[in-house]
């Protein structure tokens, strides 16, 4: 995956914002290089701490739009309050394949680390991924 | 016929790539089968191992979720199906402990918990936690005397327990916390006296009521954690409710002859509710009780110790809590088994518009008439009164009378074929309730029919059942065989 310095600033400023909860976005763009993000609101208000949730008509909206001006939605990101950048059994449990999850650990209010993770087609388990800061 | 189905990017690579794809069917299950058998890569990620569609697969037909109406509603030629990613995630590895206060100890407790104090998940800090936790048991009969028990000795600060009946000796085969020497004491004696005998240090808070919608909030708040150990639906739903409202965990186990179940319910803290999993009461009489079933004595302590073991994980912020996820024992195959139970995001109480949002009449909601026997033990709030006798209801001393005056009657016995082997009484006609919709028609119908079983519930059942069936003269006898044994026959065991 492939990011300017400019967006990864975007998301964790975004990200910072949202702490202590978590807070979460998405990234389109095509062949692997992220042009745009687009924040969401985490609906999960009942346990935004530990979890986070785009609303589906919300996330429908984001891809139509994508579609249309022949974007393509890459990937997910989303903050880690307090925790490492690695993915939860939670988020395996519930993530989509072919997406880039970027994860990025936020501690005390401060972005301090990003890994992008990608699921197995057999949703065994998720692999780190490089990310290309441009 | 071909209905038209929108890939989502993120499934596109299995679908050749295609955003929209047709597809043959008649209903959205038939529409999909064909699809994930067109395109078998999809199969995975849309479906669960166990056939079910995975919780964050939305299907939406012509931009209307039809979660709600199943996936069985049927298309028509020219609808519109979106496959809708919901996208979520989050971390659940760690959880805060629920305890952010800490009591110093003194040097008497450290020695006293100096196998926790190594132990390095609880170590000092956890132990800290404990003392300023302040736990509430609804209970205190099999669950809540071992639970009681051990997070006592475990160190628990404050422990607040509902409970309004007094030891009787059919209690001592499972509720460990009381001794035949207690037998007609209050139940909440009788535990302070063994609590504090384990740990003085205890700061022990007897509730002596039954919990209601009245006082469930003003019991509950002041608390930090609950303990469920009742054994009837309406305390359970009320438990449960007022728990999700006031934001306290609340560590739910229950039991029934050789089978116990636990679970942890805390929507604040992203697991479900008991009514995500159960959101409607079964119809009463449906589930028996223990005092109807019966209850292995030593199925309390395993599901009331696992119920202890989530609470100290809770408290001390340590390992997995069992949330969303519900933990059965099979105490004959020694086996347990785990199912997960996924929050509804409908539910009335927790859901994200929800309707229940004060305490309401759970008697009435468990479709329970006061009077009724809704429980057995001490934990029950329904009970059954001798002095409130309803339309239907003689007492034992007008059955005495009409026996001795032999009257022209037929005395029907519906309780189970193991309780007519413990007592029974002369001349009464045997008749399971199981099986009074295939047999009742041996019971004459220009007779007076009197039905008993142990306390008088089932055998009000089975009266609402025949005058269902067209029979007119019918009376139940308040309080069952025990009040007979009771008040007309001691030799008669009471059970």
């Amino acid at each position: 995956m492939k990011l300017s310095q400019q967006l990864l600033h975007q998301i964790h400023r975004q990200l910072e914002s949202g702490y202590p909860n978590e807070a979460c976005g998405v990234m389109l763009g095509k062949n692997g290089v992220v042009t745009e993000i687009v924040s969401a609101d985490n609906e999960r208000t009942d346990s935004a701490r530990n979890r986070y949730l785009i609303d589906p008509l919300a996330y429908m909206k984001i891809e139509r739009g994508a579609d249309q001006r022949g974007l393509e939605v890459l990937g997910i990101y989303h903050s880690h309050p307090d925790v490492a950048a690695r993915p939860s059994q939670f988020d395996l449990d519930h993530a989509w394949p072919n997406f880039s999850y970027l994860i990025v650990s936020v501690v005390k209010g401060k972005a301090v680390e990003s890994n992008s993770w990608r699921l197995r087609d057999d949703r065994s388990a998720f692999d780190r991924e490089a990310v290309e800061i441009s | 016929m071909g209905i038209k189905v929108t890939i989502p990017t993120a499934l596109r690579r299995f679908a050749n790539g295609q955003a929209t794809v047709e597809v043959p069917g008649n209903t959205i299950s038939e529409v999909l089968g064909n699809l994930t058998t067109e395109h078998a890569q999809l199969r995975p990620h849309l479906y669960s191992e166990d056939g079910k569609l995975r919780n964050f697969v939305r299907v939406y037909v012509n931009d209307e979720d039809i979660r709600a109406r199943g996936d069985n509603t049927p298309v028509n030629e020219g609808d519109e199906i979106s496959i809708v990613p919901s996208i979520a995630g989050g971390n659940l590895a760690k959880l805060d402990p629920i305890i952010k206060d800490r009591a110093k100890l003194t040097n008497e407790e450290i020695k006293r918990y100096s196998r926790h104090l190594i132990l390095p998940e609880v170590g000092i800090e956890g132990q800290e936690r404990l003392k300023a936790a302040k736990v509430l048991l609804i209970g205190s009969g099999g669950l809540g005397s071992p639970i009681a028990l051990y997070l006592t000795a475990a160190g628990v600060g404050t422990i607040g327990m509902v409970e309004f009946d007094t030891v009787d000796f059919s209690n001592l085969q499972r509720q460990i916390i009381h001794f035949t020497g207690d037998v007609g004491k209050h139940k909440l004696k009788s535990a302070e006296e063994k609590l504090k005998a384990i740990n003085p240090n205890l700061n022990f808070i007897p509730h002596p009521v039954k919990i209601t919608s009245d006082n469930a909030l003003d019991i509950i708040k002041d608390y930090d954690l609950v303990l469920d150990g009742t054994d009837n639906f309406p305390t359970r739903y009320l438990v449960n409710d007022a728990c999700v409202m006031l934001k306290k965990p609340n560590v739910y186990g229950s039991i029934f002859r050789w089978e116990g179940m636990a679970s942890v319910f805390a929507p604040h803290l992203g697991g479900p509710c008991y009514r995500c999993w159960y959101p409607e009461p079964p119809p009463p009489g449906m589930v028996p009780s223990c005092a109807e079933g019966g209850v292995l004595g030593v199925i309390c302590g395993i599901i009331g110790n696992i119920q202890a073991n989530e609470a100290v994980k809770l408290i001390i912020g340590k390992g997995k809590p069992l949330m969303g996820r519900l933990l059965r024992f099979d105490a004959m195959d020694m086996s347990f088994r785990e199912y997960k139970i996924p929050r509804d995001p409908n539910c009335p109480v927790c859901g994200k518009n929800p309707t229940i949002t004060k305490l309401i009449d759970y008697l009435e909601f468990c479709g329970i008439g006061r009077g009724e026997e809704g429980g057995s033990s001490g934990d029950s709030i329904v009970e059954t009164k001798d002095e409130e006798l309803g339309p239907d209801d003689i007492s034992v001393e007008t059955l005495k009378k009409m026996r001795d005056r032999k009257e022209d009657f037929v005395l029907v016995d519906v309780r189970n074929p193991d309780e007519f082997a413990i007592c029974a009484i002369d001349g009464s006609v045997k008749l399971p309730l199981p099986e009074l919709p295939q047999r009742f028609q041996e019971l004459p119908k220009d007779k007076l029919i009197v039905l008993h079983c142990k306390s008088g519930g089932r055998s009000g059942r089975a009266l609402k059942f025949l005058r269902s069936q067209g029979y007119g003269k019918l009376k139940n006898v308040a309080g069952g065989i025990n009040a007979w044994a009771e008040r007309i026959d001691p030799n008669v065991p009471q059970y």
